[in-house]
């Protein structure tokens, strides 16, 4: 295992990750440096420490003498809080890198992740997971810096300074840990998309994206809070079972440590090194056996090829037009970097509805607030998915762009296939969600048609505002992971669209307020109409500016 | 005026302060193969995309097929076939899926379409490939899948911008017998290549491209008298009119 070769990949990885853009400036450039990450931790480490110094100021002016003063019970509850936070980091870091690298780490196409140079260059198995691992733990070390910022002073306070640095200690081995967990499910994932695309055919696709979801929910569930907190109150009744579960070792080390049990904190920490070199020999030993170095051929189909004009043409498409969108719906499935754009709100109700089942969440809020709970997912997940699939429209189609600047098809024909699939996506997943939460809330069916009416419109407003965005500001790079619209307007897009998403809804937000204010009275339906005129004011705009930044786009290939 | 397929007029483009086409003018008659050469940066793509209506000129104008290509450029695009410099496709849908949605945009009859695209298919040694995922296809097969979606609608005009890339020497010779066949029916190409042979073999008249510009043009024998090298090759001249044929010190220190 050469260090220096770890090193240069390493530092490889970490740059691929932050140039997006194939700026010739790239290199002059701090933000698209290694070390601007460096930067950034210490920053942030630095305005946690004065937050948590606030704090402690705060919390010696509250309780002057500690728990001898008067509220010495919160005093306590505080403590003992802060002591837990402690405990729990080396717990949370690996889980929260393993939920970021899955988000963005495994749509990274491999010929811009610079994982393919592997197969060629004079580089181990070995030397290439720990490079990669300690890429990905670099770039997600502001989790660590976070949570270790605000706590110092804190600890320093109350006399913790021991687990604090205990707490750093397992800290940086949980972000390695989580680094080697993302290059083991990375490996896991290929395995899955190289088996479903050899060996099925066209109803497989689907499954690769339904083998995303469980993962992403699976993981998710596992370091969700509240799921934590249920796991961790069913384990205080067989304590002997944590020894058994490596996750929790740097915890259990760190809890050695407060306790004064140096034999037990040296064990648990040496099984918290022992479990991640068991893990980069697991990644190195999956990617061996897993990873396909080339994209093999995958055969979809041996039916007789008849073409057809399917239904899109009797809905008013003209051939160029349906063309379009069953090109895009084939690319939904079969795109591994849009996957996780559909797979959003299914995972969103997912976890909506893990936290809403788990005691003490939602159970004891009555039946007014679960009605809220049950009326939020459905709008939240319109506005969300709309935007999100109606704004990668453009930019989706990455530098294949070429070929429908080549076609003899206009600007307007272009918008109208994009339209199309948006809406459809979008309606059925709105129609969807709403169906599920009404069942879950046992709503009356008047409040339900009035769900999905606003549902309904919200959706529709959002696709225009998303094509809107997404045609003037499309991105169509590939590298190292594709955006699809330009980052700094999809910043503003959100608020924009959670913004017009708020008005709609207001006859809702007004009826569901009555119900949790127990004030008796008929929803205002008045204000039904107004949401509506809204939607279609916003829903006119939206599609004028689409059209016109789809014209501008079209006019002159620019990219 | 009816006998010119093309006839781009005092053609400028800038990006940014490189300029890059610059004044040039080019006519291309009926049934002609003309050949558009010039080193790496010269102009040829971005002629060609201008041609295409993909790119808008600074100044000057373009009439393909009769048609004014800043006026009606989808009217260019659906008597015109191109094939880009490097092959822009769908790499998720299959080659067959993609040249199915080809034939929808120029919406070819589909008895029509299914028998092109098997003689197409079967002539460029791409049959039993057609339902496997363009993704997983080499260059040339991915070219292949370029040249047939650009010859499928029978146009009146072909733009291939090296077309013969990655080919293999069958189907490369195929091509280009193709393309004197469909000359000869009436059909013009312009046709950039960086291998001289071809355009020795291949092309009626060539212009030659340098830092934007027309440099020369002509017939090969127009060529040699312009550039004072009679007898020569196409090489020889190429080099002499552009100006980069001292290479023999660059080799030298190369090599040592």
């Amino acid at each position: 295992m050469d260090l220096r070769k770890i090193y240069a990949i390493t530092i490889a990885l970490s740059k691929s990750q932050l140039r997006t853009s194939t700026s010739g400036r790239a290199g002059a450039n701090i933000f698209r440096r290694p070390s601007i990450i460096l930067i950034l931790d210490l920053a942030v480490f630095g305005a946690c420490v004065f937050f948590g110094y606030l704090f402690t100021v705060a919390l010696q002016y509250s309780f002057p003498a500690g728990a001898a003063s008067p509220d010495g019970q919160y005093y306590n509850v505080l403590v003992k809080l802060v002591r837990e936070a402690l405990i729990f980091i080396p717990t949370f870091v690996p889980g929260s890198v393993v939920i970021a690298g899955v988000l963005f780490e495994l749509n990274i196409s491999s010929k811009f992740s610079a994982s393919d140079t592997v197969n060629w260059l004079p580089i181990t198995q070995v030397e290439y997971v720990a490079a990669s691992a300690l890429s990905v733990a670099y770039n997600y070390s502001l989790v660590p810096a976070v949570f270790l910022g605000i706590t110092l002073p804190l600890a320093v306070q109350l006399s913790y300074a021991p687990l604090w640095v205990g707490a750093l200690l397992l800290s940086v081995i949980g972000l390695f840990t989580g680094g080697i967990l993302v290059e083991i499910i990375r490996a896991a994932v290929n395995r899955v998309s190289t088996l479903v695309a050899g060996r099925a055919r066209k109803g497989a696709f689907a499954l690769r994206l339904l083998l995303f979801v469980v993962i992403i929910i699976v993981i998710d569930t596992s370091f969700n809070p509240n799921v934590l907190i249920q796991v961790v109150n069913s384990l205080s009744s067989t304590l002997t079972l944590v020894p058994f579960v490596p996750i929790l070792w740097g915890s259990v080390a760190l809890d050695a440590v407060f306790a004064g049990d140096a034999v037990r904190a040296t064990v648990f920490s040496a099984a918290t090194v022992l479990f991640t070199a068991l893990l980069v020999w697991i990644a190195v030993k999956v990617r061996s056996r897993y990873w396909a170095p080339m994209v093999g051929s995958v055969a979809i189909s041996t039916a007789e090829y008849m073409p057809r004009s399917g239904f899109l043409s009797r809905l008013g498409l003209t051939s160029g037009e349906a063309a379009i969108v069953r090109k895009d719906l084939k690319g939904v499935t079969r795109r591994r970097e849009l996957i996780s754009f559909f797979a959003v709100p299914i995972i969103f109700v997912a976890i909506f509805l893990i936290d809403t089942l788990t005691p003490g969440i939602s159970g004891g809020g009555g039946s007014g607030a679960l009605q809220i709970v049950t009326d939020l997912p459905v709008f939240l997940a319109g506005t969300i998915f709309a935007l999100m699939i109606s704004s990668i429209s453009f930019g989706q189609e990455s530098k294949s762009v070429m070929v429908l600047y080549s076609m003899p098809i206009s600007p307007d024909q272009i918008l109208k296939a994009k339209t199309f699939l948006a809406l459809a996506f979008s309606l059925s997943a709105t129609t969807a969600i709403a169906v599920v939460f009404w069942i879950l809330g046992g709503q009356s069916a008047l409040f339900f048609i009035e769900n999905l009416v606003i549902a309904a419109a919200i959706t529709v407003e959002e696709v225009m505002v998303g094509l809107g965005f997404g045609a003037a500001h499309p991105d169509f790079q590939e590298r190292p992971r594709p955006r699809f619209v330009d980052p700094y307007w999809l910043i503003l897009m959100l608020p924009v669209g959670f913004a017009v998403a708020a008005v709609t809804a207001v006859p809702i937000i007004l009826r569901d307020i009555f119900v949790v204010a127990s004030v008796s009275g008929p929803t205002p339906l008045y204000l039904f109409p107004a949401a509506i005129a809204f939607a279609i004011v916003v829903t006119a705009f939206g599609y004028r500016w689409a059209r016109s930044s789809v014209r501008k786009l079209m006019a002159e290939y620019r990219i | 005026m009816d006998d010119f397929a093309l006839q781009a007029t005092s053609l400028s483009k800038s990006f940014g302060p490189t300029r890059a086409v610059d004044g040039i003018s080019i006519a291309m008659k009926k049934g002609e193969i003309l050949g558009l050469l010039g080193p790496n940066g010269s102009g040829k793509s971005t002629t060609m995309k201008l041609i295409l209506g993909i790119l808008k000129p600074d100044s000057g104008s373009i009439v393909v097929g009769g048609i004014e290509v800043t006026k009606d450029p989808v009217g260019v695009k659906k008597i015109v076939g191109y094939v880009p410099e490097t092959p822009q496709t769908y790499e998720f849908l299959t080659g067959l899926e993609y040249l199915d949605f080809i034939a929808d945009m120029y919406d070819i009859p589909h008895e029509e379409r299914k028998a092109r695209i098997s003689q197409f298919l079967e002539g460029l040694q791409m049959a039993g490939h057609e339902n496997e995922m363009i993704g997983g296809y080499s260059q040339g097969m991915k070219q292949k899948i370029a040249i047939i979606a650009a010859l499928m609608h029978r146009p009146k005009i072909l733009v291939m911008d090296e077309a013969l890339n990655g080919l293999d020497p069958r189907s490369a010779k195929l091509v280009k017998d193709l393309l004197r066949n469909l000359a000869n029916e009436g059909i013009s190409v312009l046709f950039s290549t960086h291998v001289l042979e071809i355009a020795e073999a291949l092309c009626d008249d060539v212009a030659i491209m340098y830092q934007g510009k027309v440099v020369a043009s002509g017939t090969m024998a127009d060529l040699r008298s312009q550039a004072g090298l009679p007898g020569s090759t196409l090489e020889e001249v190429f080099l002499k009119i552009t100006g980069t044929g001292e290479l023999d010190e660059i080799v030298r220190e190369l090599s040592k």
